[in-house]
């Protein structure tokens, strides 16, 4: 019981577990059959997935926890942003950084790393599509979480808020690159991504919890989708 | 088949082990051609390449295989850095040192894709495809260390030095010889071959697992060659290091059992005999770390072979079908499903400052406050068996007030006429009624009714039912009723193919 407290303080304080850092709770949790079983009993009361990945612990509060998940608001602050269209930007952001590295749970990914460039112009081809039919519509009819309201916000946004390329975006709204900076800031900080020059590395937490966690909640998240989220 | 050319089917089928076999040079001479024209309108297209490259395997080699660190982008920048001033006199500004130093970095790494070869295999008739890469990244302690291929130290290797079979035989053979004739300061150099080599075939085993990851087939033939090979030497190998580490002990006695004129001589000696045993002890100690790693392989290829056939039956969660319904939907909101299993735990609680008011004011009450008790009537279930019962004696009723009242009307008749007459009274459905049956079984039980005084020999729960219809609001004459119940045993009534019954005869008495 006291190891199982100790393993769980350490994952829900974001502390690495794996067979390097923390190594002796690692053992014990894949050698003692009472602390794994206290300790992944633990997890379900709480409503709390973990995944083994390339021997290392991860935890996720999956996808509407209201313990250990966030609310819009928390989200907005942690980001640095306003209203919940901005946050909702950012969310498309990391949907094109994730279909950047994987089409789907299962496939691998060759690519080693992206840069903002990558991701600037998945996001101007995902939006493409929806701006191309913005003509026309009146912008303050548009709900903040509908697809045209983020393709006008992304539209009016120039790509950068310096003349000169060279120099690093900032992490600024007022430019697309600034809102990719804000994005893989926060990736950064959720330890999902890792910074080399501005190239982002995918760390092994995100590769675990994409690989593993889509696939277990897939009919879950399916049938959220299908309902429009009513579920 | 053209008899001129014999030697075309040998052609076919070793095409494709040749080309696999060139496939190691193919990165350099792509990073070769890739001239610096595009970058800054070829300011520094004077810059060669292949030198560069070259150059910087040495530096991955030194630090990963001998040193056994990962190399950092600052390290590759400062070692490049060196390059480029020392050869070509290029004292840069700090921030153009650094793109060049970036689109240097960007080539060698194929911009962290892998190089893709194709050729044509002539057996399989068809495209083949091969990836290669030079320097791969890894992540540690949080950071991107990068490290070079097994692929790009034997194609390093290659330039150079001689290719057998094992090599790590051929150099252990080599520094026997050496410290024979006390060389051993060029026996140092070969122990570190010999690491070497040992680095890059664990090297080569965790590029398989990775291989299998993604193509277990290929991991699969890869991970078996492997085994067959780097096993097939292993007892060899380490019978050699034996007898290696045995010529060093003894030259380590000779050297001091001698009687040596030279001081200075027999000192140097003496620090590279101790050197050497250090280098083989450390080679003794990562040649079982090999064999190790074979082992592990060997694990790890099962396991994942026996995943993937798991995986195979699995389905995985497509993240593009996902955006199209959230596309449909025109809810961007709903990819917050996909974003919030991503993040860490919230484990910070918050406290909201407006019930801070609330706290301060708070009174508590000097007496307990009485709580005010409400009496509530029970309620009664009725369980699936009352229901049933209340339906057979409600049936029991119909069927019964029905027959008293054909007994007053005919006096006397069979049970098939009753039968017609129910049929004519409900319907033909009645018939198939199974507390219908369980009716005229309960009535075949006695031979005599009177309605009147049923309450007194009452015997069954028939009788109860039927006091309780007779009550005082039912007819007279039903209640002063007696009948005969006459069973008929020759006479058979069919009804469908399922239920046959005895003809009964009922008789009203007077």
């Amino acid at each position: 019981m006291e190891k199982a407290l100790e393993l769980f303080s350490k994952l829900i304080t974001g502390e690495n577990v794996s067979s390097k850092e923390n190594g002796d709770l690692y053992e014990e949790y894949n050698s003692n059959m009472e602390m794994y079983n206290i300790f992944n009993s633990m997890l379900d009361k709480l409503n709390l997935t973990l995944y083994q990945y390339k021997n290392a612990l991860y935890i996720t509060a999956g996808e509407k926890n209201k313990i250990f998940g966030y609310t819009n608001e928390e989200l907005r602050k942690m980001l640095g942003l306003k209203v919940n269209k901005e946050l909702y930007m950012c969310y498309f952001i990391i949907y094109n950084i994730i279909t950047l590295f994987y089409k789907d749970s299962s496939s691998y990914s060759f690519q080693e790393y992206i840069k903002s460039e990558d991701v600037l112009k998945s996001v101007d081809s995902s939006l493409s599509s929806i701006i191309s039919k913005l003509d026309g519509v009146a912008q303050n009819e548009l709900e903040e979480n509908s697809f045209k309201a983020i393709a006008l916000l992304w539209e009016e946004l120039p790509l950068s808020h310096s003349n000169d390329l060279s120099v690093n975006a900032r992490a600024y709204k007022g430019s697309r690159l600034g809102y990719i900076k804000i994005t893989f800031n926060f990736l950064k900080e959720q330890n999902l991504f890792i910074e080399v020059e501005e190239r982002y590395y995918s760390s092994d937490r995100f590769k675990a919890l994409i690989e593993n966690y889509f696939e277990d909640f897939r009919g879950r998240l399916y049938e959220i989708m299908q309902s429009g989220g009513n579920n | 088949m053209n008899k001129e050319f014999s030697y075309i089917d040998e052609i076919i089928d070793e095409h494709n082990e040749r080309m696999q076999n060139l496939k190691k040079y193919y990165p350099f001479f792509r990073i070769r051609e890739i001239s610096l024209d595009l970058f800054m309108d070829g300011k520094y297209n004077f810059i060669d390449m292949g030198y560069i490259v070259i150059a910087i395997l040495r530096l991955f080699i030194e630090e990963n295989n001998f040193n056994d660190e990962g190399v950092s982008f600052k390290e590759f920048e400062k070692f490049t850095t060196e390059i480029l001033k020392r050869d070509y006199d290029l004292y840069l500004e700090v921030g153009e040192n650094l793109q060049l130093i970036n689109y240097i970095f960007e080539k060698i790494i194929n911009d962290g894709k892998p190089f893709s070869y194709s050729y044509y295999d002539p057996k399989e008739k068809k495209t083949m495809s091969s990836r290669i890469r030079l320097i791969e990244s890894r992540i540690e302690e949080n950071a991107i260390r990068y490290y070079i291929t097994s692929q790009a130290i034997e194609f390093y290797l290659d330039t150079k030095e001689i290719k057998d079979e094992s090599k790590i035989s051929i150099q252990q053979i080599l520094l026997s010889k050496m410290i024979e004739s006390k060389n051993f300061k060029g026996g140092i150099e070969v122990v570190k071959r010999i690491n070497n080599e040992v680095s890059k075939l664990m090297k080569r085993k965790n590029e398989i697992l990775n291989i299998l990851s993604y193509n277990v087939f290929e991991g699969n033939k890869l991970a078996e060659q492997l085994i067959n090979t780097s096993m097939k030497w292993f007892d060899e190998e380490q019978g050699l290091f034996d007898k290696n580490k045995k010529l060093i002990e003894l030259a380590l006695k000779r050297i001091e059992e001698s009687d040596s004129s030279n001081e200075e001589d027999f000192l140097k000696n003496r620090e590279h005999i101790y050197n050497l045993e250090t280098e083989i002890k450390r080679a003794i100690s990562k040649h079982g770390e090999l064999l190790n790693s074979s082992t592990d392989l060997k694990i790890k290829s099962d396991e994942i072979i026996k995943k993937v056939t798991l995986n195979k039956l699995k389905m995985s969660f497509d993240f593009k079908t996902v955006y199209e319904k959230t596309l449909d939907s025109d809810n961007v909101q709903l990819l917050e499903y996909i974003m919030n299993p991503l993040l860490k735990i919230k484990f910070k609680k918050t406290f909201n400052l407006r019930n801070m008011d609330e706290l301060l004011t708070y009174r508590p009450n000097n007496e307990e406050e009485g709580e005010q008790v409400v009496s509530l009537e029970e309620i009664e279930y009725k369980s699936l068996d009352d229901i049933e019962d209340e339906r057979i004696a409600h049936n029991f009723i119909i069927f019964m007030k029905l027959l008293m009242k054909y007994l007053l009307e005919q006096r006397e008749f069979t049970l098939r006429e009753f039968n017609e007459y129910l049929e004519n009274k409900l319907q033909k459905d009645i018939l198939k009624n199974g507390d219908y049956y369980s009716f005229v079984l309960q009535i075949a039980q006695k031979d005599y009714y009177d309605m009147g005084k049923l309450k007194e020999d009452e015997n069954t729960i028939f009788d109860k039912i039927i006091i309780e219809m007779l009550s005082d609001t039912d007819k007279d004459e039903n209640k002063g009723l007696k009948f005969k119940v006459v069973t008929l045993p020759e006479d058979t009534i069919e009804i469908s193919s399922i239920f046959k019954i005895t003809n009964i005869k009922f008789e009203r008495v007077e």
